[in-house]
């Protein structure tokens, strides 16, 4: 009796194997890599949707430079990759995915000075199909460039709202210089994400580096890749907050209330060391990593909560965390900068209502 | 929900106790009732196949089982009409690799309620068990003393829906083709709330006589109806129940 069992099930699925059809063409159209030779970068490419920025050292010759690229199986890229192409402006390609319908626009940006003063006064919708906004900054040539990721892009896989304000970091009017400031506010989370991670609270978090959301549901503490590459060794971290804890509940990444613990947002910057062009630092490591030159954080006292309600001039130096000497000649570095509306937003834990507003943020250098 | 089939039953089992003393009249009898049970091997799946689809690693039919009780007016020895009721629970697992399927899937609640669409690759495990109520309408023809043949339609009534499963081995491009990717260790999904709460179709049977009572019986029904409603995003093809089922009738 099992084996007629077996025999009609066999043939259920040959028959159903028979109807197979063939396979669809492709419809990825991505830069999958992308260099430029190792005499001119600094750092591997980094992606945040279409823009594509690389880092190159100063003074190098960016006038005719061949990439190297490699973009989906099946895809076709226009203009040729093998051509030469001058980086000292932006340079778009498009790629078109094997099945003809879908493309993909990239601008590959080249940068030689590391932007050090951030005014956030500058905000796009960096992905074309979502509403969230990121900011940008625009160097003393007038390029821009797109040296802030957050967790909007995160927040964003399973909440999707119209309004660029609803997102956790959007930018607010309440400002010291200029028309705008960065605000990050920590969010009611969605609770269980296809039974794969919890949620219960959603912090804003704005940080220099990207969202990688590659393995953000399964791991989300490695989805926040920290650092640009830096040029010089930074010596302060200044700017303006005001910040005041969520009144409700604390609760832990399991959704418990975690009672009389009060929230604090998170203000700092790391300076480290590179091993490899690609190397970043993420929520697990960015306060431990051995390669840690110097760091500045704001004490807790001024985490906890800003007095009344006006902007709170902030002026935290860089501390050194080992006996390293930094030498631009034999070693590379990046620099992350890192704003969040609870301190551990990035394990999905805080309370809900927490709202950090940051301006005039500035790397002193000498 | 075990509950109402029950009662069901109960009053299936009341109807056939009023009627089975069927009057036969000009030569033939005007009335007859049957019950019968079978097993449900089937598909609840996209006709043809979407491309979307490379490989079925396994199928099974589960525990899918159809519990019916005719009633068949003749209107002449050879020719009739049956109608009835039945139980019946139309499921099954499949096992598949997919490529490129869209998919959104609804996330939190309230305020926060938002969606998780894309485009995934991997492998897709669905299990599905849909009890109906079914109320066929059927020609029927006897045209030897041991068989009887029916063809016709049905309309049915979804009481209990369970369409649910896994998605692994992969990743997702959010929002589309040209999204983040997100790899998917494991994912779960949950669409029962989704399923159509009616479903029709195409029927047709036959009864193989062994003795004056007992018969065995087979019995295909082909639903036109997708399973899903139209404005549903959570499988980018339509799919329809397809069943065929063997089982013993007993004529009363």
């Amino acid at each position: 009796m099992n084996s007629i069992y077996r025999s009609v099930l066999l043939f259920c699925v040959l028959f159903l194997t028979g109807c197979i059809q063939d396979e669809p063409l492709s419809p990825y159209a991505d830069i999958e890599t992308f260099f430029l030779p190792e005499n001119i970068a600094l750092s591997s490419a980094s992606f945040n949707q279409g823009n594509i920025s690389i880092y190159v050292k100063k003074g190098a010759d960016l006038s005719a430079v061949v990439p190297s690229i490699i973009i989906s199986e099946g895809a076709t890229i226009s203009p040729d990759p093998s051509a030469p192409q001058n980086f000292n402006r932006d340079v778009k390609y498009v790629v078109t995915a094997a099945d003809g319908k879908h493309q993909r626009e990239y601008v590959i940006q080249a940068i030689s000075v590391s932007p050090y003063s951030y005014d956030f006064e500058y905000w796009e919708a960096l992905d074309p199909n979502s509403a969230y906004e990121t900011p940008v900054e625009y160097d003393r040539q007038g390029r821009r460039t797109t040296p802030w990721d957050s967790s909007n892009r995160g927040i964003n896989l399973y909440l999707q709202y119209s309004d660029p304000g609803k997102y956790p970091i959007h930018k607010t009017t309440s400002a010291t210089g200029g028309k705008f400031a960065a605000e990050m506010e920590t969010m009611k989370g969605p609770g269980n994400v296809m039974g794969i991670v919890n949620v219960p609270v959603a912090a804003g978090s704005l940080f220099t580096g990207v969202m990688n959301p590659l393995n953000a549901l399964k791991d989300p503490l490695l989805a926040t890749q920290f650092g640009q590459p830096a040029h010089d060794a930074p010596l302060r971290l200044t700017g303006k907050y005001k910040y005041k804890a969520g009144s409700g509940d604390y609760t832990d990444p399991k959704g418990n209330v975690l009672p009389g613990v009060k929230d604090s947002c998170a203000i700092y910057a790391v300076f480290f060391r590179i091993d490899s062009a690609s190397m970043m630092l993420d929520g697990t490591n960015i306060l431990t990593h051995p390669n840690i030159v110097s760091l500045a954080i704001m004490p807790p006292e001024m985490r906890a909560g800003s007095p009344g309600n006006d902007f709170v001039s902030f002026d935290i130096p860089f501390v050194g965390k080992t006996n390293h000497v930094v030498d631009f000649e034999k070693n590379q570095y990046k620099l992350a900068i890192i704003f969040s509306s609870s301190f551990y937003g990035d394990r999905y834990e805080g309370a809900v209502g927490s709202r950090l507003v940051v301006d005039e943020v500035e790397i002193k250098i000498e | 929900m075990k509950g109402y089939y029950t009662k069901i039953v109960l009053v299936l089992w009341a109807l056939i106790s009023i009627n089975s003393h069927g009057s036969a009249q000009n030569g033939f009898k005007r009335w007859e009732y049957k019950v019968f049970a079978g097993y449900n091997l089937g598909g609840t799946s996209p006709l043809p196949l979407p491309a979307e689809i490379r490989k079925i690693n396994s199928w099974s039919p589960g525990f899918a089982a159809t519990l019916a009780f005719h009633i068949t007016r003749w209107i002449s020895p050879e020719w009739g009409i049956t109608s009835g009721l039945a139980i019946d629970l139309k499921g099954m697992s499949i096992d598949a690799d997919v490529k490129y399927m869209m998919t959104s899937l609804v996330v939190g609640e309230g305020d926060n309620t938002g969606r998780f669409t894309g485009m995934f690759t991997g492998k897709n495990k669905t299990t599905t068990r849909n009890g109906y109520l079914v109320l066929p309408v059927l020609a029927t023809y006897k045209p030897f003393e041991k068989w009887t043949f029916r063809l016709g339609g049905y309309f049915a009534s979804q009481r209990d829906a369970k369409f649910e499963g896994n998605a692994s081995n992969g990743y997702i491009r959010n929002g589309g083709p040209a999204g983040d990717r997100i790899n998917i260790e494991s994912a779960t999904f949950d669409f029962s709330k989704n399923v159509r709460k009616v479903d029709a179709g195409l029927m047709a049977s036959a009864d193989r006589f062994f003795t004056n009572k007992l018969a065995v019986t087979g019995q295909l029904s082909w639903g036109l109806i997708p399973i899903f409603p139209s404005d549903f995003n959570g499988i980018p093809y339509k799919m329809y129940t397809i069943y065929f089922m063997t089982g013993i009738a007993y004529k009363l």
